[in-house]
């Protein structure tokens, strides 16, 4: 929250004398996670394991370096 | 360059040779820092796309508590299996997304929606794993966070 606060006030600078800009933004993403694994120890056992997905908050910020 | 955190659940599994089997639950965090160049196409003003390629620092709570010797079933004691809690490590990785930005009128508020594909793994040693006392990476659990995500945001200038 503090870098984002720190960006927007040098965007406000530099948004007024060059085409750079800064834009930043958040919101709400599904993330799944993949993490499923399975795997033999010794030649006693089978290990699986598995990471489920769950909602994910997101912030991000960007700097425009040019119009591409 | 962007933050997300998510909270869900890890299960482990482990089967035995003589057919009997323990499964455990614990909640497994994931913090993910990313940075990268992002490619947009399209009118000023209007609806863009965008690819992006990142490198991401991903961030798990510490320890996960999923089998320890007094959780198993009694019927096990015979074959002397293994306490499997983790200590887990940070790890990075990297990846590539895909998104569009639509503005909202003319102040430099879009919406934005993307789809973002990062391939990383969560290193872990076993904790007293007695086949590697060491500490170490004893298991290195592929870990490939997808997330599909809507979102605003507000630009300044340009």
């Amino acid at each position: 929250m503090l870098a984002a606060t720190a960006a927007v006030d040098v965007a406000a600078q530099n948004a007024a004398s060059t085409e750079r800009s800064w834009s930043f933004g958040g919101g709400m993403s599904w993330l799944e996670r993949n993490g499923e694994k399975r795997l033999v120890r010794g030649d006693r056992k089978v290990v699986t394991t598995n990471a489920t997905g769950g909602l994910a908050p997101f912030l991000e910020a960007s700097f425009k370096l040019n119009d591409r | 360059m962007g933050a997300t955190r998510v909270e869900s659940r890890y299960t482990h599994n482990e089967t035995f040779t003589n057919g009997l089997s323990v499964e455990t639950i614990d909640d497994l965090t994931l913090g993910m820092m990313s940075g990268g160049v992002k490619r947009t196409w399209g009118a000023p003003g209007g609806l863009k796309l965008n690819v992006d390629a990142h490198v991401a620092f991903l961030l798990y709570n510490d320890r996960l508590e999923l089998l320890s010797e007094q959780q198993l079933p009694a019927e096990l004691s015979t074959i002397d299996p293994t306490p499997f809690n983790l200590s887990v490590l940070n790890s990075f990785g990297g990846g590539l997304g895909i998104g569009v930005e639509a503005p909202l009128g003319h102040g430099g508020v879009f919406f934005s929606a993307g789809a973002r594909l990062t391939l990383g793994f969560m290193p872990a040693d076993i904790i007293n794993d007695p086949e590697d006392p060491e500490d170490g990476h004893d298991v290195n659990s592929p870990m490939h966070p997808l997330s599909v995500g809507l979102g605003v945001g507000y630009r300044l200038g340009g």
